[in-house]
């Protein structure tokens, strides 16, 4: 810049940065030739240049040559929640869990069904699952009249996502039932090949038929879509051959959607499996009929390309784990535990854990045990006698595996609630779950978020 | 709040905002490796990392790590009639290998195996279809038959049945064909260089739903996934990326802004067109310039910039333009500042705080990153080359801290990430040295000799702390003189005379630990003595 005075006046360091393409004779003031560790500053300081700052250490320990990295822009850490729903005279609707260990009661989201809202003589005490996919748990609710009563309402289903909860559906009526007559409740909703499934119990026809329906729910748009005929004895229903005989568990393998069925009538008429390819078949394929005192298929898994069903027993027929071959198509005795009493027995929980099978096994007052199965084709063992971990005798409950743990909901006989858990390779009592739940009445399913 | 994936030495590690890490668990047998650095994309919340790990590995929010892409099946399943059922006819079988996640959904499935012998002729019969094989691959979880329908041509297959886990090898199914599911088999699926560790995916970028890739192998073609998937890969997905076997590099680079994005090789800029499969193609974007390392590709505010063989080069909607010709060219036209031969190996960042694009290059005569330039987005100027005496970066980039606050980095050797510590001036207990340059000064008359009298110069005021001023006066090639101390506590200070000389140039340096320093501006006054005949 000419300067008739005769006074270079150069204040536009921070301007015009390095500039090596022009001869040092015609480089503008402010221009550079180097400017190293340099940097321009806005910060009340646009036309100044200053020393960079300083580059301190980000992480505590070492990583080895970093040679790249990527800023994920997801949540750093994802939370596990595991929740536990109960019923009782307190306000508390669920107890939570972060990390397996310590448990809080919490009144939100509203309360699932409660078990007295489950109809029937036979499995009513017995934590039915809770459906979880995608951040959210969705589940039957406990804020309706059921039916019989006057005013009774539809069940609804709602759903939770750790803050907000709300209303998804509600079970339409059957109408193999009546018009007028609302579905009693929701017996079992899970999470399968990507979809949640739900069975519901809708009453007697007037035939006195149980009846009861399967149906998936699309969570995107908040509709229950009905999957095969109905179970019951009206036109177009699935007749499953015995009055007492309705829909109650789920599971998932080969492609198809398994349904065990459930004799609620208190008669000991053998429980049926069936199948059905979702938005494929149009009716529902019969694929067992159990043995004759066997009532009941309370759970299913699948294990290393074999499907499992844990099955109740009443008399003094030992209940059993049946496994469908994959040759034959055939089901087969896997497991069975002779039974003490001429009660009920049964085989609940299926769940692969550690690509092991695991079932609880309880008969009331008399057996409380964790079995297990390490390679299809062996014999089941026994993995924990519970009456000796927790000294008592009870009912065990559903399954779910979080992390690196299996968990087992366990009621006892006395009214006192628990949860055991499997964690590196030892079973142990969740003392903290008991201290909590004290004052509620019972576990009725648990989920995890 | 945010995470990171770190390739770091030989492992892979989850970081978290506050910079504890744990390394992740790596399906068995995969490796990350010390020879190639990884490369990342991120794609319906997952994370593929390619390049740097033995085989291509997708990370999902949960930390996990899965193969990307499954090895498909190598034998074909058989089919035999049995039982009594309602199937009549001959048929075919294929299938693929799968994984689900918690809640069953299929999440990764391979290419198929080879089609099956055509079955024996079924009559009123259901199948037994065995020698279906088990994936060597732990995480696979289910294997997915597929079959024509009866009295088929033999090339439409439908989804048959899922065979669950990764143990038995047949199963028994009847199932009519009004039961198959109404849509065919997937034509998307395939499997891309790294499935396996006789190749690699050399760099990856998410555009479009899509993934889009160069292979180790197949360098002269632009790979890019089905639609929103990880794991298909058809190989009819490949656009050539002319001129094919033009030169050793192939595709050398990808720049995603906006709805565009461009392919370069060493040379030219190919812009990718389309939107789907039948129509992907490429149109010539420039000619004559191209990427020479695809780590220096950068998109701030719709701009992408990159690192061409003679300079930077920045793509937005003007075009292709230079953001070196006018200032800094030589810096990538001679050997007097950089390892040119290294070029392929710089990387580069965006500074969010300063909005800068800093390219990482080795010095003159070096083979490790040891230099950085800085590009001011906002004033387009250049300062620079920038070192540091406390690490070797080895990566660039920005994380965000606990607060969320967005932090400039710099990865290192050592094994540390380094953030920018404002007010802070100090690298790891090391001095930042400071040293500027200005012009040479000739008062508009540069044959004239001149009396450069006593400079003011103004600097920020600091606790403490001295800048050294060097003045040159003289010709061009003027040593310099003995140095002037300018206290930083001061304000203003006015030096000594200069000299006599035709130019003055003054040289500004602070070298001092944990000491700032800003230079606000200088006069010179000075008067002409006259014009010196030789």
């Amino acid at each position: 810049m000419a300067n008739p005075k005769g006074k270079i006046a150069c204040f536009g360091l921070g301007e015009k940065g390095v500039n090596l393409v022009k001869s040092p004779l015609h480089l503008d003031d402010g221009e550079l030739t180097s400017a190293q560790n340099a940097e321009f500053f806005r910060n009340r300081g646009r036309g100044g240049i200053r020393k960079r700052s300083g580059l301190a250490r980000f992480n505590a320990s070492a990583l080895g040559v970093i040679y790249r990295f990527l800023n994920i822009p997801l949540p750093a850490t994802v939370t596990t929640t595991i929740l536990a729903a109960v019923e009782g005279t307190g306000v508390e609707t669920w107890v939570i869990s972060t990390n397996g260990t310590s448990w809080a009661e919490a009144t939100a989201p509203v309360r699932p069904s409660r078990a007295t809202k489950h109809v029937g003589v036979n499995f009513t005490g017995v934590a039915r699952k809770i459906a979880s996919l995608d951040g959210r748990i969705y589940y039957p609710a406990d804020d309706f009249t059921q039916y019989p009563a006057a005013n009774h309402q539809a069940p609804p289903i709602r759903f939770y996502d750790g803050s907000s909860q709300g209303e998804v559906c509600q079970v339409p009526n059957n109408p193999s039932v009546g018009d007028t007559t609302n579905a009693y409740n929701v017996e079992c909703m899970q999470t399968l090949n990507g979809t949640i499934y739900l069975t519901t119990y809708d009453g007697l026809s007037a035939g006195a038929q149980q009846c009861g329906r399967v149906f998936n729910l699309d969570v995107r748009t908040g509709t229950l879509n009905q999957i095969g005929p109905s179970f019951g004895d009206g036109a177009g229903d699935t007749n499953p051959g015995d009055v007492s005989l309705r829909p109650f568990s789920i599971g998932w393998a080969l492609g198809r959607l398994w349904l065990g069925m459930m004799n609620d009538s208190g008669s000991l008429v053998a429980a049926k499996i069936y199948s059905i390819r979702p938005g494929i078949d149009a009716a529902w394929t019969l694929e067992a009929t159990l043995a004759a005192n066997e009532p009941i298929v309370v759970s299913f898994a699948e294990y290393r390309g074999q499907m499992y069903a844990g099955c109740g027993a009443g008399a003094l027929i030992g209940p059993r784990i049946y496994v469908r071959a994959a040759a034959s198509g055939a089901w087969a005795q896997s497991d069975q535990t002779a039974k003490v009493n001429s009660t009920y027995g049964f085989y609940v929980g299926l769940v692969v854990y550690n690509d092991e099978l695991y079932a609880g096994y309880f008969e009331t007052g008399a057996k409380f045990i964790i079995r297990k199965l390490s390679a299809p084709g062996g014999a089941w063992a026994t993995d924990r006698d519970l009456n000796t971990l927790l000294g008592l005798f009870g009912s065990v409950g559903d399954s779910i595996v979080v992390g690196s743990a299996v968990y087992y909901v366990v009621m006892s006989g006395s009214g006192s609630y628990g949860v055991v858990r499997k964690n590196a390779g030892a079973w142990a009592a969740v003392a903290d779950f008991v201290t909590v739940i004290g004052s509620a009445n019972g576990v009725i399913g648990y989920t995890v978020l | 709040m945010s995470f990171y994936l770190v390739h770091g030495g030989t492992s892979l590690y989850k970081m978290n905002p506050d910079g504890t890490s744990s390394a992740i668990a790596l399906p068995t047998g995969v490796t990350m490796l010390s020879t190639r650095p990884a490369r990342m994309a991120i794609l319906g919340r997952s994370v593929v990392v390619v390049n740097g790990s033995s085989i291509n590995l997708a990370v999902d929010a949960f930390g996990v790590a899965r193969p990307m892409s499954l090895v498909p099946p190598a034998t074909p399943p058989i089919l035999a009639a049995t039982g009594a059922g309602t199937l009549n006819g001959k048929f075919l079988a294929k299938y693929t290998f799968g994984i689900k996640n918690e809640y069953g959904k299929l999440i990764s499935e391979s290419a198929f195996s080879p089609v099956s012998v055509e079955s024996a002729t079924l009559v009123n019969q259901i199948f037994r279809a065995y020698n279906v094989q088990n994936s060597p691959q732990s995480q696979v979880n289910v294997r997915r038959l597929y079959r024509t329908t009866s009295g088929a041509d033999g090339t439409a297959f439908f989804p048959w049945v899922d065979i669950e886990g990764n143990t038995i090898h047949e199963v028994l199914d009847g199932l009519p064909d009004a039961g198959l599911d109404a849509v065919a088999a997937r034509t998307d699926l395939g499997s891309p260089p790294g499935t396996s560790t006789d190749s690699y995916l050399e760099f990856i970028v998410e555009w479009k739903g899509r993934l889009w890739a160069k292979g180790s192998r197949d360098i002269d073609n632009l790979l890019f996934s089905s639609d929103g998937t990880l794991y298909g890969w058809p190989a009819a997905n490949a656009i050539p990326v002319k001129p094919v076997g033009g030169d050793q590099y192939g595709c050398t680079g990808l720049i995603r802004r906006r709805d565009e994005m461009a392919c370069g090789r060493r040379d030219m800029l190919w812009k990718v067109l389309g939107s789907n499969e039948t129509d992907f193609r490429l149109v010539t974007l420039v000619e004559g310039t191209g990427i020479v390392s695809h780590d220096t590709v950068k998109v701030y505010r719709d701009i992408g910039r990159f690192l061409a063989e003679d300079g930077v080069y920045q793509w937005g909607p003007a075009g292709v333009e230079s953001l070196v010709d006018e200032d800094v060219a030589p810096w990538f036209t001679t050997d007097d500042f950089f390892n040119r031969s290294q070029f392929p190996n710089a990387f580069a960042r965006i500074n969010p705080n300063d909005v800068t694009y800093d390219l990482f290059l080795a010095s003159a005569g070096q083979t490790t990153i040891d230099r950085w330039i800085s590009y001011d987005i906002r004033s387009k100027k250049w300062l620079g080359p920038h070192k540091t005496a406390a690490f070797t970066p080895s990566d660039g980039g920005m994380i965000r801290d606990t607060n969320d606050v967005r932090l400039a980095i710099i990865a290192a050797s050592d094994g540390y990430f380094y953030k920018q510590t404002p007010g802070v001036y100090t690298d790891l207990a090391s001095a930042i040295d400071l040293d500027i340059t200005g012009k040479a000064h000739s008062g508009d008359d540069p044959d004239t000799e001149h009396v450069w009298k006593r400079p003011t110069v103004y600097t920020g005021v600091e606790a403490a702390g001295t800048l050294s001023i060097t003045p040159s006066v003289g010709l061009l090639t003027a040593a310099e003189q003995s140095a002037i101390s300018h206290d930083l506590t001061k304000e203003r200070r006015v030096h000594r005379r200069l000299g006599v000389g035709r130019l003055a140039k003054l040289r500004f340096r602070n070298n001092e630990n944990n000491q700032g320093c800003t230079i606000l501006g200088y006069e010179i006054p000075f008067h002409p003595l006259g014009r010196r005949n030789r």
